[in-house]
């Protein structure tokens, strides 16, 4: 029993069974990443298309948002970004806070303010180790990649600076959203993430994650239970200055 | 795959009868109500469903090549890929993984191919310990039992149910409402989670232009599994595969739409190889397992094949109103509900599931629901045909009845015989008769009347009525 074997034997199995004889058909996925200047042209027809809706895509994102638990904040500075985080980890009695190190993150300087309240603010690069630490945190802050209008959905793509169990591990998660980083759906983030691919060297990155509100569960009697592994809150502020 | 359907009837018998099992059941009409809705407002959402089964006919009409490509692009990402012929092939391939890694605890994410492959028995034989870590799916496990419903495993529970299952297996008393148990469950897999060192999972689609496993969950137990433990281990059935990212958007447009009546899911990931250099988290190695697990054998059946269209989304068990009243278990198999009746009979062969085929009123609300619209109704009509002509090995109706449909044809065939066999009855009839009807027939007919009247035969046939009036 070895793995080529196995191999051999399904793709032989599935093409006796498709194609007898025949050969196989031509693939229609297209490679990663597709013809450059289409995917250039397509990518800024979205981002033009989504500039120009700007104002109906926040409101429509805060309302589906809102329909799957989540909660919205509009904040015209980073001084009032900060402000509600600060609110959140007030009411949350928070001890600890873990957040991504990116520019939206650094311009709002958590660390700096918040450890004058004797808040610990961690990053994945503190000198802890990482998964215990943003276990043991009682917020997470990142950023997002993209959100999605139509089903009030955050992106976040997991890179250096961007670990994933930030918006996992701790019972609150804060995500902070750019107006720019609007799409009005599914449809307009895949060959958006082409282009990402692109940037990254072909491939795609390693998880991208979809969050569409707080983690829950029905799995008893099918009752609505908020915050079963992931967060049981989930707030999103909109910077927009 | 192990399946103990053979006892269907017996147990659909005893099921049918349980009157708190429906209560339980009936909450799934929940999903299908808000199903319908979300379909009824999205503008296009028929025409997703016509391109979603236009995708699957070309992906799997051409399998081997996205399977190939699939793999050529898992490996480029430093991922490793495994082939199983069977579902001891793929056990074997993680219990070797797990023994090389020196792995002592597995967390498992809901997925389907490792209940059909029964991958935790097999971990746990070996001394591994296998934790479900989805709420549903660890209720059943604490209880050792099978999930009872595609989505929602612990659904034949009542709350009462799991509060006395959580004294006794974990020792917390008097639970009364869902979120105290769901806060119980979550401390204690939450340690678990943090001290695994694999996670496994299976996959709703692998994208074969880009190498990405996508996952679609609700509850984070998926993230979990893939983000902590340092090796991830993903199963996915042959058939899962999609061509390319823009096919994806369709699939997971309609699916979470049609699985639970959301737009989207909490959470949906996509995993494209193990974590890159740099990166604080995610599991360091990745291994895809595809497994055949007689899937082949299906694709090669054209009126088989389109069953492997399915996407697991449990619409058609809320809708059919032979699982409305005997839930999951009684099918014997993981796969219940109408596509377990199609499905269980090809993976695990018509002689020991024979039963499963006939348990439909063909009423074709399952067609209806259907995603990728699967003509689950036509494939059962098939099957009972398969059946009937004894196509399949030691398969086939008992001795009896084929002589009887002998002579049934025989008759059919000939006028004089045919009038003087079924008029012969009518005045035969006279003392089974009750109040008008036929409410006890005699011999091996009596199944008939088992659970129904027959009506009184007419003394005078519609052909003698008919040549009177001309």
């Amino acid at each position: 029993m070895t793995a080529k074997n196995a191999r051999e034997e399904i793709l032989e199995g599935i093409g006796r069974a498709l194609h007898g004889e025949r050969k196989a058909g031509p693939l229609r996925g297209e490679p990663v990443p597709s013809a450059p200047s289409d995917l250039d042209q397509l990518v800024s027809e979205i981002k033009k298309d989504c500039e120009q809706r700007r104002g109906e895509l926040i409101e429509q994102f805060q309302s589906e948002l809102t329909r799957v638990g989540g909660r919205f904040h509009r904040a015209t500075t980073a001084e009032a970004a900060f402000q509600y985080i600060e609110e959140v980890a007030s009411v949350r009695q928070a001890k600890r806070i873990i957040a991504w190190e990116t520019k939206v993150i650094d311009d709002i300087d958590l660390s700096g303010k918040l450890e004058e309240k004797g808040i610990e603010v961690l990053t994945e690069t503190a000198d802890q180790e990482f998964i215990p630490a943003a276990a043991a945190s009682d917020i997470g802050v990142s950023g997002v990649d993209f959100a999605l209008a139509d089903t009030g959905t955050l992106v976040l793509l997991a890179r250096k600076g961007q670990a994933r169990s930030i918006s996992l591990l701790p019972p609150v998660h804060i995500a902070v959203v750019k107006p720019e980083q609007l799409l009005s759906g599914l449809s307009d983030l895949f060959p958006l993430l082409r282009r990402e691919a692109e940037a990254e060297g072909r491939d795609l990155s390693s998880a991208i994650t979809f969050i569409t509100g707080p983690s829950r569960t029905a799995d008893i009697e099918l009752t609505l239970v908020v915050g079963v592994h992931g967060p049981q809150q989930l707030h999103v502020v909109l910077l927009d200055c | 795959m192990h399946v103990n359907s053979e006892s269907f009837i017996q147990d659909s018998t005893v099921a049918v009868q349980n009157k708190t099992l429906q209560t339980r059941l009936r909450v799934l009409t929940g999903f299908t109500v808000k199903r319908n809705l979300l379909f009824a407002e999205l503008p296009d959402g028929e025409a997703l469903r016509d391109r979603a089964r236009e995708i699957k006919e070309e992906t799997i009409g051409n399998l081997d090549s996205y399977l190939t490509q699939l793999e050529e692009n898992v490996v480029r990402l430093g991922g490793t890929v495994h082939w199983a012929r069977t579902g001891n092939e793929a056990r074997a391939i993680v219990l070797e993984l797990a023994r090389k890694n020196n792995v002592q605890r597995v967390v498992k994410a809901k997925s389907m191919v490792t209940e059909e492959i029964e991958l935790n028995e097999a971990l746990e034989q070996a001394g591994i310990e296998a934790v479900e870590t989805d709420l549903g799916e660890y209720i059943v496990q604490l209880a050792h039992e099978k999930p009872s419903h595609i989505l929602a495993p612990a659904v034949h529970k009542s709350k009462g149910d799991i509060s006395e299952l959580f004294a006794d297996k974990l020792g917390v008393a008097n639970l009364k409402e869902a979120e105290e148990m769901t806060v119980v469950a979550r401390k204690r897999l939450r340690e678990k989670f943090l001290t695994a060192d694999m996670g496994v999972t299976g996959a709703n689609f692998g994208v074969a232009e880009t190498g990405t496993i996508v996952l679609v969950e609700n509850e984070g137990n998926i993230r979990l599994s893939t983000s902590l433990p340092r090796i991830h281990v993903a199963l996915m059935g042959i058939e899962k595969l999609v061509p390319s990212l823009d096919d994806l958007a369709v699939f997971l447009k309609i699916l979470a739409r049609s699985a639970s009546g959301q737009k989207m899911s909490s959470y949906v990931s996509l995993i494209t190889g193990a974590r890159r250099a740099g990166e604080a988290d995610g599991a360091g190695e990745f291994h895809l397992i595809i497994l055949d697990n007689g899937r082949t054998r299906i694709l090669a059946d054209e009126e088989m094949r389109e069953s492997l269209y399915c996407l697991r989304c449990g619409a058609c068990l809320n809708v059919c109103p032979v699982y409305q009243k005997i839930g999951g278990h009684a099918y014997g198999s993981v796969y219940s509900g109408p596509i377990g009746s199609i499905i269980t009979p090809a993976f695990a062969g018509l002689e020991k599931s024979k039963d499963l085929p006939f348990a439909s009123t063909l009423c074709g609300a399952c067609r209806e629901i259907c995603p990728v619209r699967i003509d689950i109704p036509r494939i059962l009509l098939k099957l009972r045909s398969d059946w009937a002509e004894g196509k399949h090995d030691n398969a086939g109706p008992p001795l009896l009845e084929k002589v009887a449909i002998k002579l049934w044809a025989f008759a059919m065939r000939h006028r004089i015989i045919y009038n003087l066999v079924f008029r012969m009855p009518a005045f035969l009839q006279g003392p089974l008769l009750e109040d008008g009807k036929l409410k006890r027939l005699p011999f091996t007919l009596g199944g008939w009347t088992q659970n129904r009247d027959f009506p009184a035969l007419a003394r005078r046939s519609f052909r003698s009525m008919w040549s009177d009036e001309k």
